[in-house]
């Protein structure tokens, strides 16, 4: 189950609120963790940042070409936007507070994008 | 920082009623903040320079104090009084040396002391990330006499400019951590005010792309508000990555590759929260 793997990857480490598995093609959250607080209209805003930050094909937010990963700091959060490699509308959208460590948290991000974008 | 406002009020000593107003105006800041222990945070490093800020808690104090300055995870206890340095009382470090400096009462006809008290200070305080002070009962140093030296004094003898302001944190941030950026733009409005590296393509992007990035980064999230950076893996070609900060009116635009990102991100937390 998708919630599982995400359950998983936000109880792992702290300071990460929600972990939220998108389609840019829709522009649609399609799972979120089961005890994520965002409320509805937080969960679109997300995903609408997600496609503005990575970008597309035609359309790179900044630069020549879309992101696989963008990041967004604000005074009371850091947003992170991962997209996965094999299919590029399967995007990991995740909230986490601004001191959570970036690095540790991305090398268990991706390979977790990766499997639920594949299916597997 | 309250407990010294009623000492101020009653000492007859104090006759500048302009420079009395200036403090009490100090005292009654809202901006404090405290950590644990009820330790007041003075100084972010560089916000204002750590030794200006010691200076100025030395300038505060008129009767006689114990001042506690905290300097990351080292502790520095001075004696203070009638707005003077008179001495330290105690270094918590194992700093060789020290012995000569703790239980000695500042003056200008002790020349080593003076230089080595400063130098000590100066130390601990080069890369202190955070400086609090405690504000205590008064400890045994020398004689009522003695009465150390004043702050201006200090400033002349240790070179500390007390007008010193630190810099933007646009400014603090870019300086910190030009070393991990390929380029640079730091902008004001829409004008340079300083760069670094390769910008070629980075003013490229700073004059065609940005000001559409922005009215779509704020559409998505209207209630973006205050400093924001906004950082892209990998879009100028290869690893080569571009993030955009803003801070009221200043901005930065700037290259640099996914392996610095988390440093990247932790000193803009530093620099802006």
């Amino acid at each position: 189950m998708v919630v599982d793997d995400l359950d998983a990857l936000q109880g792992k480490f702290e300071g990460i609120e929600t972990v939220a598995f998108a389609d840019l093609s829709t522009q649609m959250i399609l799972v979120t963790n089961s005890n994520s607080n965002q409320r509805r209209e937080a969960l679109e805003m997300l995903c609408a940042e997600a496609t503005v930050a990575l970008g597309s094909a035609d359309k790179p937010a900044l630069g020549d070409t879309p992101s696989p990963a963008a990041f967004v700091a604000t005074k009371n959060q850091l947003r992170i936007f991962l997209r996965a490699p094999g299919e590029p509308s399967d995007v990991l959208c995740c909230v986490c507070k601004p001191d959570v460590d970036v690095a540790s948290f991305l090398s268990d991000a991706k390979p977790c994008l990766a499997k639920i974008s594949s299916g597997t | 920082m309250t407990g010294n406002v009623s000492n101020t009020s009653r000492t007859a000593g104090v006759t500048d009623l302009t420079a009395l107003a200036t403090k009490l105006a100090a005292l009654i800041s809202e901006d404090d903040v405290f950590v644990a222990g009820g330790k007041r945070v003075i100084s972010h490093g560089d916000d204002p320079p750590a030794m200006v800020a010691i200076l100025r808690e030395v300038d505060n104090t008129v009767l006689e104090r114990t001042l506690e300055f905290g300097l990351d995870d080292v502790t520095v206890s001075i004696s203070a009084a009638g707005r003077r340095l008179r001495g330290v009382v105690a270094i918590d470090s194992d700093m060789p040396g020290k012995d000569k400096i703790i239980g000695h009462i500042l003056s200008q006809e002790e020349p080593d002391l003076l230089k080595a008290t400063g130098a000590m200070l100066n130390d601990f305080c080069a890369n202190a990330k955070r400086i609090t002070v405690l504000s205590g009962p008064p400890q045994m140093l020398g004689s009522s006499a003695e009465k150390g030296l004043s702050v201006a004094t200090l400033a002349e003898v240790w070179q500390v400019n007390m007008d010193a302001r630190a810099a933007p944190p646009m400014e603090r941030f870019l300086t910190a951590n030009k070393d991990k950026m390929i380029g640079h733009l730091y902008m004001s409005g829409n004008d340079v005010i300083g760069s670094s590296g390769d910008t070629a393509r980075l003013q490229e992007v700073w004059d065609t792309q940005i000001d559409m990035f922005r009215k779509r980064h704020k559409a998505a999230q209207p209630k973006l508000d205050g400093p924001v950076l906004v950082c892209l893996d990998a879009v100028l070609g290869g690893q080569t990555s571009v993030a955009v900060g803003s801070f009221g009116k200043e901005s930065c635009l700037f290259s640099y590759l996914p392996i610095d990102l988390p440093d990247l991100i932790s000193s803009w937390n530093a620099v802006t929260s």
